[in-house]
């Protein structure tokens, strides 16, 4: 990362890096093209990751590498000396960066460059992982010095190099070691993990609140300046519904996804994530996993391609192929937006991070079990072991995680730009259109009459602006995109979705995010009856709703019953938690299954499972009396 | 459905910036997909 100045993923744990990546860099006139490889212990490949290597330094793919940088943990040293020994056998040029001195110093067992150089023969140059100390005269040295082959290195006499250049002090108590014995105590350990974890969402929840108000506002008042510019019409109701609704409204989410995706980083940084694949290890493999599937599904809690890609890692297929299809069920930062807003608009501020964490929750329950299942059908078989180096812990690096969370924010913000774009605009213009002129000329002649009957202006608009609502209304109820969902709406009548939440839904599959704009345009046509409107009623004021989420809470279906009620929000939050929503996910499936079975079955499963859950939450729930009634 | 729609001046522009921001999406997700979309996430990686 810090020599050829790229973006990559550097996280405290084994098994992060899973396939070659390529960086250019430029030095002293020189051009090298720098190869990032899947880290090994040994030429003799397990796993999928481990191969790739293997078969890069070998040259099976063509291109034989000109030099062999090897990064080396000082603090493990003996262990390291041993797979560079094993290098030494592929006949290449070789430089050996030293990195995680500084622990080793912390250890009292920091390792002399020079001497090192001197003992094993290959140029040694010291570098922190975490700063881009020592990159430069590496960069050098690849350039000037022309790294010669090595001669062989000894096994037999690793161990006592080693000690003669880290035994000069006796080894300390490490920080690692003093914080192991509380974290990955018997009792404390699981424990701390979930209050860890809990933390985290009630944190990205109630940190990230106030700024959510803040863009409502705006929203707002973006809608209000509109209003003011453009008359009733076509263009006002783009401008508003299709645009700044659609758009905007997924806008309100970025400092939540910035907030868990920097929790995320930090939390992998510090090398807290190894030690939660070792505590979850044991649980795992009761289910059919083993603790190494952790680290992808950790990876899936940012989103869940890198985490299918992580389970290279496992060495075992049915293993890696059982993590892979339970990967999406880990709940991804695309679903947070629909949780805050449901949340938001349905519980109180005190439940908010308990039930995010129930869904965060659900989602691990449910791939535990599915494993377990396919595990013991599909993909019956051996089990694999968990054998995985536990990392110093080690204050993470700034640099990584804002560069994790503009990742996170660029694509984000890509995703809003375009694919949720085109589908707000394109749900507009089917919850807009047709506009049967009878419609308009049933309200035209109500506002004659209204304008003749009451004279008194503010009472007036305040029944105009009923009657314009009603209008929307109604227009919105013969729209095409009312046939559709109407036309759907009978499959998730059982889970009490109404007609728009099942379009909600239905927009969703490309994208998750994609329900809160259509969320947002289907309630600003019109969240008023048109069939129960009652020139009686005029004389109440128009409910004075800002953002999406009083919205949600006042809008009510045909016959006047709620469109949304925290019982049915809990269901569509169920059905977000266990759907396979995501067409990128699917082709990363399809990717690393090298088969289109997969991916099918991965699709199949989840929405079945979804349907399911939301169904059962509402069922459950209306027979204790918190349903809609009838 | 029914016989004729209620249209006014705003219908085409509406319709015509529909047109417009499609386009942009488009052209948007197939300048900056190209680039982005995790070139850090080992699914777009520049593979070697």
């Amino acid at each position: 990362m810090h020599l050829t100045g790229s973006l990559q993923r550097p996280v405290n744990f084994p098994g992060s890096s899973v396939e070659m990546s390529q960086g250019r860099v430029r030095i002293e006139g020189t051009e090298l093209t720098v190869v990032d490889l899947p880290g090994l212990g040994s030429l003799q490949p397990i796993s999928p990751d481990e191969k790739v290597t293997i078969a890069h330094l070998r040259g099976d793919d063509g291109a034989r590498p000109d030099v062999i940088c090897a990064v080396i943990d000082a603090s493990k040293l003996s262990v390291e000396l041993q797979f560079v020994s094993e290098l030494t056998s592929l006949g290449l040029p070789m430089i050996v960066a030293l990195n995680k001195n500084d622990v080793a110093r912390a250890e009292g067992r920091c390792v002399d460059p020079a001497a090192l150089e001197a003992e094993i023969g290959i140029r040694v140059i010291e570098t922190d992982g975490r700063s881009p100390r020592g990159t430069q005269l590496l960069g050098q040295c690849l350039v000037r010095d022309e790294p010669a082959c090595p001669k062989g290195l000894p096994r037999d006499l690793i161990e006592e190099i080693a000690d003669r250049l880290q035994a000069q002090s006796e080894p300390r108590r490490t920080l690692t070691t003093r914080l192991d014995d509380v974290l990955l105590q018997r009792w404390l350990g699981l424990p701390i993990l979930a209050l860890v974890i809990f933390g985290m969402f009630q944190l990205v929840y109630s940190g990230a609140d106030p700024f959510v108000g803040w863009v409502e506002m705006a929203q707002g008042w973006l809608s209000g300046l509109v209003e003011g510019g453009v008359g009733p019409g076509a263009l006002r109701s783009f401008l508003i519904g299709g645009l700044i609704n659609g758009v905007f409204s997924v806008f309100v989410f970025l400092p939540q996804i910035m907030l868990l995706i920097a929790l995320i980083a930090i939390l992998e940084g510090t090398g807290y994530m190894a030690r939660a694949a070792f505590l979850l290890d044991r649980t795992l493999s009761r289910f059919g996993l083993s603790g190494r599937s952790f680290v992808p599904l950790a990876s899936s809690f940012a989103c869940a391609i890198p985490g299918i890609l992580a389970s290279r890692i496992i060495d075992n297929e049915r293993d890696r192929i059982a993590t892979i299809v339970v990967a999406p069920l880990m709940s991804c930062s695309a679903r947070l937006p629909v949780y805050v807003v449901l949340i938001g608009a349905f519980f109180p501020l005190a439940w908010s991070g308990l039930i995010l964490f129930g869904l965060y929750a659900l989602g691990i329950v449910v791939a535990a079990a599915v494993a377990w299942c396919l595990r013991r059908t599909a993909l019956k078989g051996g089990q694999s072991t968990l054998l995985m180096e536990l990392p110093t812990y080690q204050r993470p690096s700034l640099r990584v995680v804002f560069s994790q969370v503009w990742i996170a924010t660029r694509e984000f913000l890509i995703l809003a730009g375009t694919i949720i774009l085109a589908t707000s605009v394109v749900i507009w213009l089917l919850s807009y259109y047709p506009r049967p002129e009878a419609i308009h000329a049933k309200f035209e002649e109500q506002r004659r009459s209204l304008a003749a009957t009451v004279l008194d202006p503010t009472q007036r608009n305040r029944q105009l602006d009923k009657i314009a609502a009603a209008e929307a209304a109604a227009f919105s109820e013969q729209s095409w995109l009312a046939h559709i969902g109407k036309a759907i709406q009978p499959a998730f009548a059982p889970a009490g979705f109404d007609w728009r939440t099942t379009i909600g839904v239905i927009a969703a599959f490309p994208a998750r995010e994609a329900i809160i704009p259509t969320y947002g345009i289907l309630y600003s046509l019109g969240d008023i009856d048109a069939g129960a409107y009652d020139l009686a009623s005029l004389d109440k004021p128009v409910e004075e709703v800002a953002g999406l989420r009083s919205v949600l809470r006042e809008a009510r279906r045909m016959d006047g019953r709620p469109a949304l009620n925290p019982l049915i929000a809990l269901a569509l939050m169920v059905f977000f938690a266990l759907c396979s929503q995501c067409v990128s996910t699917l082709g990363a499936i399809r990717r690393e299954t090298r088969s289109w079975r997969w991916p099918a079955f991965t699709f199949g499963y989840m929405t079945v499972l979804a349907w399911v859950g939301a169904v059962a939450v509402y069922q459950i729930g209306s027979l204790m009396g918190y349903g809609l009634g009838s | 459905m029914t016989g004729s729609w209620s249209f006014t001046w705003q219908d085409p522009v509406a319709l015509a910036l529909v047109a417009l921001a499609l386009l942009a999406a488009w052209w948007l997700r197939r300048r900056l997909g190209r680039g982005s979309k995790c070139e850090e996430c080992p699914a777009k990686k520049d593979h070697v």
